[in-house]
């Protein structure tokens, strides 16, 4: 009954959230095949004359660590977009209501803490990832508040 | 419609005899075609105001094409139609006097059912205050205060045909259609509706088309009947179903011809009518109605026979299908 | 009457913008509009910062110092960017002036946006009353008001809808231009986007009258959409193809979309004769789509 009761638009949020959901899963899996590659090229910096050797391993270190907290990201916001998407199809208080403010705010910090990290910074592709989270938390706290916590 | 010659709207005030009744809804020369169908021809009558009128006729017989031609839904290819001495073309000057249930209207899915009728309340001329408080009464009358934040596609027949049933008599409007309230739904919730009308029928100019005619029969004061497109029969219920001179037995056992001579045979009753095997119409006179009454039990409990009913007046029934030329064989189908 | 008449309008108007959020072609809409203008931004604006830091990290560890501005005539003569001009606008005074005169990046976003947009918007315009036609719910508000202030009301809601859409992508875009890149002088990069709002905005009018007209006249919202999307495009194509065939210019001029860049124009006479245009077409489908609207059994 509970699915008659639901508006288009949670539908429509809750398929959003599986399409991000599987894009941040196949992100998980280049990330991790990233991460392989740069551990494989350890050997051809050895190549690399010390001059450039310096900026090569900042550089290196940099990418590594940036790639790690990209996959953390990543393996944390793909099941809340999961979890959320199934809360707002069953209009459940938690699974739905907080666990898609949780994923919003989440989503938000983790991308804040990428973007300040990353060596090139803010770039307008980043915009992206904030539009869909921003649009959640302004959604279900204020069309959808009262579908969801009823 | 016509609109090169707008004709003047109807005299609000028909005298039949002594009595003036102002009308409420006057149809003028109506017709409807759909391609070569014509399914309304020529239909002309006046709804007298403060009455429930019903509008009863065979599937296919134009009713809803005439509510939703004075509703505005449909134009009418020629003739004209006035409410409230408002033409229909100008419908929405009546603003929250009018309203109506729709056969087959549905509420917009997905939204809360109060969020849509305080729209329609808003739109009446109310406030957002006031169209809230008159939704939320309005709900409660219907007994569905509890379902006001649910979406219309979450509801069931009846709650959604009690809901719509609710958006007609928001703002207190002056004149009702209801096509086919009851429709579908269950005894229950048949009679709930049943009695809402009989309570808002006070003051209120209410127009009913239903297939159930028992229904038409026991809350209506006037009737039009519709057949094919054109009118057949418009008069009170009273005069209908001549109430005062007509009494319908209905038998456990068939009629022999023993009873048939004995009740034929008394000075109150002048023809007898058999309608169907255990059924038959008496036509009295020359004699008050209890007389006459108590002759005819007096007459059957001589020869052993005993009713399984007795009413006074034609069923509304067997005068619709001696109308529209159908077959009455003497069984309710309500 | 008249007062009551504009009551109306805007009470169909909000309830069309709210039931539309929550009916999710809202929510579409806005995700669509501004994520396509994000990655067409990007596509511009990416090999634009690169340059820029090529730049600085060449000058890096340098006393030289590195002004932004300093960067526009690279930007602005950079190749895809003239290509993309050219394809788009067909004058070259108009290429020159739009990559020289005013902020490149802008321009070519907004050229890019201006002919993505009459799509896009068709895919929050389409089910303005056709929806309401297939399940008769449109008849609990016809006793209540007039046809012309329904059909009014739910265009109404409709543009505003669009209206919040374009500014939000429009301010989105300015904010990075010149927060992060800040490459050209402020007054100039906001009076250009105000520019380009208004450019949007007008090319957005025609197309959901039409998308009204359509609406009004199919009883299902996918058939709505098809036919939408479909009559937007084929007549554009049709009148480029006949016009390059029969070698008359401007016979584009006869849709909406052949005015698209007009308003982004150094020419105020320009300007003019394609803001009167686009209104001129709004006006046409309007008024074709209100005779239909009140003509049609509901």
């Amino acid at each position: 009954m509970s699915q008659l009761n639901r508006p288009g638009g949670l539908t429509a949020l809750a398929v959003i959230n599986f399409i991000y959901a599987a894009i941040n899963c196949l992100s998980i899996i280049i990330l991790a095949i990233s991460l392989i590659s740069i551990n494989a090229a350890d050997e051809t910096l050895t190549q690399i004359t010390a001059q450039n050797q310096h900026t090569s391993n900042s550089f290196k270190d940099d990418i590594i660590t940036n790639t790690y907290a990209a996959l953390t990201s990543s393996i944390i916001i793909a099941p809340l977009l999961i979890i959320s998407g199934i809360g707002y199809l069953k209009l459940k208080k938690t699974l739905g209501y907080k666990i898609g403010n949780l994923y919003a705010l989440l989503s938000i910090t983790s991308s804040s803490i990428l973007i300040y990290y990353t060596p090139m910074g803010f770039t307008i592709l980043d915009m992206i990832s904030f539009i869909y989270p921003l649009t959640t938390l302004l959604l279900i706290n204020t069309t959808f508040k009262e579908d969801l916590i009823k | 419609m016509n609109k090169t010659t707008e004709p003047s709207p109807p005299n609000l005030h028909e005298t039949n005899g002594s009595e003036q009744k102002e009308i409420a809804v006057s149809f003028q020369n109506i017709t409807k075609k759909y391609g070569n169908n014509t399914v309304l021809d020529n239909i002309s009558f006046d709804i007298p105001k403060n009455s429930v009128f019903g509008i009863i006729g065979p599937n296919g017989a134009g009713k809803t094409t005439l509510f939703s031609i004075a509703a505005g839904f449909v134009k009418a290819n020629s003739g004209n139609a006035h409410i409230l001495g408002t033409n229909i073309n100008q419908i929405s000057q009546l603003l929250g006097r009018l309203s109506m249930l729709p056969q087959d209207a549905n509420f917009q899915a997905g939204i809360p059912v109060l969020e849509q009728l305080i729209m329609f309340s808003e739109l009446n001329g109310m406030t957002k205050d006031q169209a809230k408080h008159a939704s939320m009464e309005a709900l409660k009358i219907v007994g569905l205060e509890e379902i006001a934040k649910k979406s219309a596609r979450a509801l069931s027949h009846g709650m959604s045909k009690r809901v719509a049933l609710c958006q007609a008599f928001i703002g207190n409007p002056e004149v009702i259609f209801l096509d086919e309230p009851t429709a579908g739904l269950d005894p229950d919730n048949a009679r709930s509706i049943r009695e809402l009308i009989r309570q808002y029928s006070k003051n209120k100019t209410i127009i009913i088309s239903s297939h159930n005619l028992a229904e038409i029969q026991n809350i209506c004061h006037h009737v039009t009947i519709l057949d094919k497109g054109k009118l057949v029969e418009n008069s009170s219920m009273e005069e209908l179903v001549s109430a005062k001179n007509i009494i319908r037995v209905e038998l456990t056992d068939p009629l022999t011809e023993q009873l048939y001579h004995a009740l034929t045979a008394l000075h109150c009753t002048s023809e007898l009518h058999q309608t169907g095997a255990c059924t038959f119409n008496l036509t009295i006179e020359n004699t008050g109605r209890k007389e006459a009454l108590k002759a005819i039990y007096s007459t059957m409990a001589e020869q052993e026979t005993f009713p399984k009913s007795i009413q006074e007046g034609e069923s509304l029934e067997s005068r619709f299908l001696e109308v529209t030329g159908g077959q009455y064989d003497g069984n309710s189908s309500t | 009457m008249k007062q009551l008449k504009t009551k109306h309008i805007w009470i169909i108007a909000k309830y069309h913008m709210r039931f539309s959020l929550r009916n999710g072609s809202g929510i579409i809409f806005l995700l669509l509009a501004i994520i396509t203008s994000l990655l067409v931004s990007s596509a511009f604006i990416a090999p634009a910062e690169a340059t820029a830091n090529l730049a600085k990290s060449s000058l890096a560890g340098t006393d030289q110092e590195i002004k932004p501005s300093d960067f526009i005539n690279e930007i602005g003569q950079s190749k895809y960017m003239i290509t993309a001009v050219n394809w788009l606008v067909e004058e070259k005074d108009q290429g020159q002036y739009l990559l020289k005169e005013k902020p490149a990046l802008l321009s070519c976003i907004m050229l890019v946006m201006l002919m993505l947009l009459p799509y896009l918007v068709c895919f929050g315009s389409f089910n303005q009353t056709s929806g309401d036609i297939a399940n008769r719910g449109l008849r609990f508000l016809l006793l209540r008001t007039e046809r012309s202030n329904l059909y009014l009301g739910r265009f109404l809601g409709t543009i505003l809808f669009c209206l919040t859409t374009v500014i939000i992508t429009i301010l989105l875009l300015t904010l990075y231009i010149q927060l992060k890149l800040n490459i050209y002088p402020g007054t100039t990069t906001w009076l250009w986007s105000l520019q380009g709002a208004a450019a949007f905005f007008l090319i957005c009018l025609p197309i959901i009258a039409l998308c009204s007209l359509i609406s009004c006249s199919i009883d299902t919202p996918f058939g709505s959409l098809v036919l939408c999307l479909l009559i937007v495009g084929l007549p554009s194509l049709l009148l480029n193809y006949a016009g390059n065939a029969i070698r008359v210019e401007s016979l584009d001029k006869l849709w909406p979309t052949g005015w698209q860049f007009g308003t982004l124009n150094s020419n105020i006479t320009t300007i003019t004769i394609t803001t009167t245009s686009l209104i001129a077409f709004t006006a046409l489908f309007l008024w074709i789509g209100i005779k239909i609207f009140q003509k049609r059994d509901l």
